[in-house]
């Protein structure tokens, strides 16, 4: 596991902590939503940070509730099989996302056709989805 | 597909978020890329369909 998260994070440093979490046991991750958009020059006022697991959601989660166990985060709801928001430190939104239900290709089209290299400072290098990739996910 | 399938289904209108988003940068959006990359999921007119209530 990796330090606890900053007691009153930013929503970067929030976004930069739970990104290294989910990176720190190799799990492939894309950054997607507004804040993806934002961190590539937009100004969509985003709120939240999205991040989409490539791979073994359910392992992914488990390694989060690992850190919900010691109080770095906080599960505040679920659609089952698809989305799970938390708070990191009880203030910043995240919502971890896997796309395999809807297709199961669907996130490595996104990394290799519409997602760009971002430096998201301690977590490193780290994908995240253009603005094609954006309209792609909801639509 | 996502915002249908995640906490947004529950809202009356879930894709209000993707016209929010269209208005602020769909002039910079290829289009043509996102139906593409939907087509190749077998959406066809995905954005479109997303787009058009409310106009």
């Amino acid at each position: 596991m990796i330090e606890p998260p900053p007691v009153t994070p930013t929503l970067h440093e929030a976004a930069e902590w739970i990104i290294r979490a989910l990176k720190d046991e190799d799990f492939p991750v894309l950054l997607c939503g507004r804040s993806a958009l934002d961190y590539q020059g937009e100004y969509t006022g985003s709120v939240d940070v999205d991040i989409l697991i490539g791979t073994d959601f359910r392992g992914a989660l488990s390694v989060l509730d690992a850190y919900a166990d010691r109080g770095d985060l906080f599960p505040v709801g679920a659609v089952p099989g698809s989305v799970v928001r938390y708070l990191v430190r009880g203030d910043k939104l995240v919502d971890v996302m896997t796309v395999s239900s809807v297709h199961p290709d669907l996130f490595n089209i996104l990394r290799r056709e519409a997602s760009t290299p971002l430096d998201m400072g301690t977590a490193g290098e780290v994908r995240a989805v253009t603005r094609e990739g954006y309209f792609v996910l909801p639509s | 597909m996502i915002g249908r399938k995640g906490f947004a289904r529950e809202k009356e209108d879930p894709m209000l978020k993707v016209r929010e988003a269209w208005a602020l940068v769909g002039a910079r959006t290829d289009r043509g890329k996102v139906e593409r990359i939907l087509s190749k999921l077998g959406i066809e007119n995905g954005l479109d369909r997303a787009l058009e209530r409310g106009q």
